[in-house]
């Protein structure tokens, strides 16, 4: 891997479901080794397709995608030895217990670190005597991660693991992804519809709308790049409703205030949604 | 109620769609194949034993996936929230598939009705096969499918089962059933079985009429070829059947079974998912 | 070895509800059969004059064993059946729920991102149900010609088609083909229901068809059987019935009659003849034959049906393997 290079890259990136929707309409997309990245969207923008083409699970219907320059369909087996993978709704065996998890993980990956998330699992607290199923939502999610990091893939991707979980759940859940940038380098892609979470783990942000990305920059340079003035203004990224019901205006540049990284996500989202910015 | 039919579709399209395409197969192959090719052949035996089989794994399968599947894939807590009244949700989600399987089992008693009829006496099975009796196994298989389905929460051991439970209650149907048919059984010239719609013939022997014009069965008393050609020549080969007019009782016997069924496992199913959580 | 273990302790985890569910049911129809099988050695040990009774038929002391006998050769008889449905039934109820559990239940995604390669990983969860497949049938197999043999004491099963395919190794072959059959539907339909019934459709015609095959294979190597005079060595396998024609021609009836060669009358000595008048002329239209495959060839023959069926299964493995590679893992 050359250092800089990017690890997870999209090139024109479309994807046609059965039923003519499209989820992706062309994505270009780089993402660079190290760090947090979220990936922040509303329903349906295709952040799920994206992650799933990532990880070969679904076909690009046009374009590329690669993973550390492997395409991820037709070098399935070399790409995904370098990556980890939660999914939207973790799904473990119902009739396995928490070890018997660990055991397969074993079995179905070379290396994988068992140690090492038993330690993640039990500093949880989480037994890993109980059967998959009598575990809460939270804990099934961390259950997840763990297998995920455990792989040791210098690349994991989360697709949307937060959704379901209690706030202190969605904490310690961030704490585990956090910890595992800081000591093994690893490249975590999060995507997330929770501004809040984004804005305290990740230090890059991609905003997807409607099968497009909107905004891709560093959390700092978005923050420090973006401003708001209040009503509707000439040139600005785009208009929404604040917390009150007042229009306010999203400007890619000078304004009358610090724009707060949820007020980015928002911009950005309205501008893919005209109708909305307009009715603000 | 339409709403329901269109539900039920949805959910169990796969089950649904094999188990109707089943039946739909078995009724076009007893319609259209030439009576004369088919009647006694093995395609005929494997129509009429498909007849007694498919009704039976369809039930089955459907039931065991109306509450074991919502179970196992965890969609219990989504329908028992916006249906709270779970025995309304049962009946909700039963009454679909009992419509749409049963008509096509009806459709196909009649079509086999014509077969049975046509080949004159053969096995016992075949009195499942007359009339409606054909749903009514069907309707029991699926209470038994709900109900192990419920009991067990799971669709696959439900069906695992099922299968041999359904095994021994047709089983005991036909024990149970069987002096009862003997009592009722009437005696006929073989020559005269054709197109009377016997469907059960209980022995075929040699006998000859009493004075009092009754068939009455007796060995021939012979000690000679010669004698014994004379004495057969005396005789007529007589069957021992089920006669048409008992195919009605002897289905209302199967409907009691399938109620009985319906209450036995229906309760048992509105039991279990009220007692326990969908998770 | 170790990760063998922990692997089969995991795939038992998964599957334990079928395959305790066979394995039990396996293991009640092979006591039953070893029981028989003993019960009727023990009873002709027991009354050696009387069983079997020959064709004189039992004296009158004998009756009662004999009939007692027989009664037990009778159950024995469809006690058969099981060993005859259980390599389809294990085929239906192991093979087809395995992907499409995985699939159905969301857990793909897990193990398709854990295992560098879905073939691999589909490869070692068949590895354990082939094994479990073939354990259970080979009981099966040897408890099937322990019943058979006990049933026909006097005959050399090894060279003797009685009950083939009800016995012996090719219900441990078929077994196989009919694993990787279910396998394949279930890769392919993704629900576990759905895949048990479509697979017991798919797996009953997939045979069907296989042995029609095998049957077409055969009759090509029959050999003519002249009933009236010949006497058939046992165990031989009885393909079809037909006719020789005074010119040396062989058909099978459908062929004659579609060739119109017409035969209303057969005497005694299996000769055929057109018409009353013909028999009484002596014309004969043809002789009264069969087209049989000697017991002899009953090892070759067997293997060749086995390898089908492995076949088959290897074609359907090969299948599968390429719809898990292509298909989503939800």
């Amino acid at each position: 891997m050359t250092d800089g290079a990017p690890v997870l890259e999209a090139r024109g990136l479309a994807k046609r479901y059965r039923g003519g929707v499209w989820a992706l309409a062309g994505i270009d997309l780089a993402i660079p080794p190290g760090g947090v990245t979220a990936l922040v969207g509303p329903n349906a923008a295709g952040k799920s397709t994206l992650i799933k083409t990532w990880v070969g699970f679904e076909k690009a219907t046009r374009g590329s995608a690669a993973v550390l320059g492997l395409d991820p369909w037709r070098q399935r087996s070399r790409a995904l030895e370098h990556l980890g993978y939660v999914p939207q709704s973790p799904a473990l065996y119902d009739g396995l217990s928490v070890e018997d998890h660990l055991d397969l993980a074993v079995q179905l990956r070379r290396g994988f670190d068992r140690v090492a998330a038993r330690a993640r699992l039990d500093q949880l607290g989480i037994p890993r005597a109980a059967g998959a199923r009598s575990l809460s939502g939270g804990q099934q999610a961390q259950v997840a991660l763990a297998l995920a990091l455990g792989t040791r893939a210098p690349i994991l991707l989360l697709d949307e693991p937060l959704a379901s979980l209690d706030p202190l759940a969605r904490r310690e859940f961030l704490h585990v992804v956090s910890d595992a940038v800081r000591s093994d380098g690893t490249t975590v892609l999060l995507s997330s519809h929770i501004v809040t979470d984004v804005e305290q783990a990740c230090d890059r942000l991609v905003v997807l709308g409607v099968g497009r990305v909107l905004l891709h920059e560093t959390v700092a340079v978005a923050l420090a790049r973006h401003h708001i003035s209040p009503g509707m203004v000439a040139g600005a990224v785009s208009t929404f409703a604040a917390a009150d019901g007042t229009p306010n205006s999203l400007i890619a540049g000078s304004g009358e205030r610090a724009a707060t990284l949820e007020e980015v996500v928002l911009g950005y989202l309205a501008s893919a949604r005209p109708s909305v910015g307009a009715a603000a | 109620m339409l709403g329901w039919l269109r539900v039920a579709w949805r959910l169990q399209r796969w089950e649904l769609g094999l188990s109707i395409g089943a039946l739909c197969v078995l009724t076009v192959g007893a319609l259209v194949t030439p009576m004369t090719t088919l009647v006694g052949s093995d395609a005929w035996m494997t129509l009429l034993a498909f007849t007694l089989i498919v009704p039976i794994v369809s039930g089955l399968a459907l039931g065991v996936g109306i509450v074991g599947r919502e179970i196992g894939m965890r969609t219990g807590h989504l329908a028992w929230t916006l249906e709270p009244r779970r025995d309304r949700w049962l009946l909700g989600r039963a009454w679909p598939v009992v419509l749409m399987v049963g008509l096509p089992c009806l459709v196909l008693s009649v079509a086999t009705a014509r077969l049975i009829e046509h080949s004159g006496p053969s096995q016992a099975y075949q009195l499942a096969m007359t009339g409606p009796n054909v749903a009514f196994r069907f309707v029991l298989a699926l209470a038994v499918g709900i109900g192990l389905g419920a009991a067990l929460r799971r669709e696959l051991p439900g069906l695992l089962v099922g299968l041999p439970l359904m095994v021994g209650l047709v089983a005991v149907i036909g024990v149970a059933t069987d002096p009862w048919l003997r009592a009722n059984a009437v005696m006929v010239p073989q020559g005269e079985i054709d197109g009377r719609g016997f469907v059960r013939a209980l022995t075929f022997e040699m006998a000859e009429r009493d004075t009092a014009g009754r068939w009455v069965v007796r060995e021939p008393q012979c000690d000679s070829p010669a004698s014994c050609d004379a004495a057969y020549a005396t005789m007529t080969m007589v069957m021992t059947a089920v006669p048409p007019a008992m195919h009605g009782p002897y289905a209302a016997v199967e409907a009691l079974v399938a109620l009985a069924g319906v209450a036995g496992f229906g309760g048992l199913a509105r039991w279990a998912i009220s007692r326990r959580g969908p998770d | 070895m170790t990760g063998a273990l922990t692997w089969a302790r995991l795939s038992f985890r998964q599957q334990r509800w079928e395959l305790i569910l066979v394995a039990v049911g396996t293991a009640i129809v092979a006591g039953v059969m070893v029981w028989f099988a003993s019960a009727l050695t023990a009873m002709i040990a027991a009354n050696p004059t009387c069983i079997p009774t020959g064709d004189a038929g039992p004296s009158a002391a004998c009756a009662a064993v004999v009939e007692e006998y027989y009664g037990m050769q009778g159950w024995a008889d469809q006690l058969l059946a099981f060993s005859f449905a259980a390599p389809f039934g294990m085929g239906v109820v192991l093979g087809a729920p395995l992907v499409a559990r995985e699939i159905e239940g969301g857990t793909a995604q897990l193990a398709w991102t854990l295992s560098r390669s879905r073939v691999g990983w589909l490869l070692r969860r068949i590895a354990f149900a082939a094994v479990v497949v073939a354990v259970l049938l080979g009981v099966l197999a040897v408890t099937s010609e322990m019943l058979a043999a006990a049933l026909l004491p006097d005959r050399d099963l090894g060279h003797d088609f009685q009950w083939a395919g009800r016995r012996g190794w090719l219900i441990v072959a078929r077994g196989m083909g009919a694993l990787g059959i279910g396998l394949l539907v279930g890769a392919a339909i993704g629900r576990v229901l759905p895949a048990i019934l479509a697979s017991a459709v798919v797996i009953g015609l997939a045979f069907t068809g296989l042995s029609l095959l095998h049957d077409r294979w055969l009759s090509g190597e029959a050999l003519i059987w002249d009933q009236a005079t010949q006497i058939l060595e046992p165990g031989s396998m009885y393909l079809a019935s037909g006719i020789r024609t005074p010119d040396g021609a062989v058909h099978t009836w459908s062929e004659a009659q579609a060739r119109g060669v017409a035969i209303e009358y057969i005497d005694e000595q299996g000769r055929g003849y057109a018409s009353e008048a013909d028999m009484t002329a002596g014309r004969v239209a043809g002789t009264d034959i069969a087209f049989v495959i000697p017991g002899s060839r009953y090892p070759e023959v067997i293997a060749r049906e086995a390898a089908m069926a492995g076949a088959a299964g290897l074609a359907a493995l090969g299948l599968s393997a390429l719809v898990v590679r292509r298909r989503r893992p939800v």
